[in-house]
């Protein structure tokens, strides 16, 4: 299968992590109920990487399950800071060198602290964004363990 | 030369990446189209009955 080379996927790579990629046509803030709904999976396997910041002007990258928000109230608390806001998507682009719906926590232009939700480590595969728009990759939750510098965290808040 | 990296500039350049890349996307889920050879070979019957009436009138 034919798929984009992407800075997450040269990370992937370099650190020989097994994964497998799938494209699908993307939709705008269609987000992971749509790619889920494509691809055939479980929303709650599908985790979105969401970049916010702190009151301090502090960027962070929280990867959550699809089918649940970020509790920012819950999340400031955890990590002893004041509050914490959804990053601009220009801010957001800037600092990731993705683009808003096609973001990745692999080979982000700017390091940052990343926190995942502490239940997608019990999940046997995840699909997390590949780095462009519409283009999935299915790993072992481990492997972000294996990669990046995560903090686990316990900030999840059911849709209404 | 300069590049622009404020992130308005930056994000202009993620999104004429971005549109290339939804545009290759769509390509590669697209169908071949018939090349104009493949048309002439499958002419509907009505087409291909006039070329023989047209055939036999010269005989």
């Amino acid at each position: 299968m034919n798929y984009p080379i992407t800075p997450a996927i040269r990370v992937l790579r370099e650190k020989k992590i097994e994964f497998e990629p799938h494209i699908y046509e993307y939709v705008e803030k269609g987000g992971t109920k749509h790619s889920a709904e494509i691809l055939k999976i479980d929303e709650h396997s599908g985790v979105k990487t969401l970049v916010f910041e702190t009151n301090e002007k502090k960027s962070l990258i929280v990867l959550q399950h699809g089918d649940v928000q970020v509790s920012t109230k819950e999340l400031a608390r955890v990590i002893n800071v004041k509050t914490i806001t959804p990053a601009s998507p220009e801010r957001a682009n800037k600092l990731t060198g993705y683009l808003i719906g096609g973001t990745s926590p692999f080979g982000t232009k700017t390091k940052m602290p990343i926190y995942a939700e502490k239940t997608i480590f019990n999940l046997e595969r995840i699909y997390i964004n590949g780095g462009k728009r519409g283009f999935l990759i299915e790993i072992e939750p481990r492997a972000l363990e294996e990669v990046l510098n995560i903090k686990k965290v316990e900030a999840a808040v059911k849709d209404e | 030369m300069k590049v622009d990296m404020s992130p308005k500039a930056v994000s202009e350049r993620l999104k004429t990446l971005d549109e290339l890349w939804l545009l290759s996307v769509k390509l590669m889920n697209s169908k071949k189209l018939k090349s104009a050879k493949d048309n002439k070979n499958e002419l509907p019957d009505n087409a291909r009955d006039s070329r023989a009436a047209r055939k036999e009138n010269r005989v």
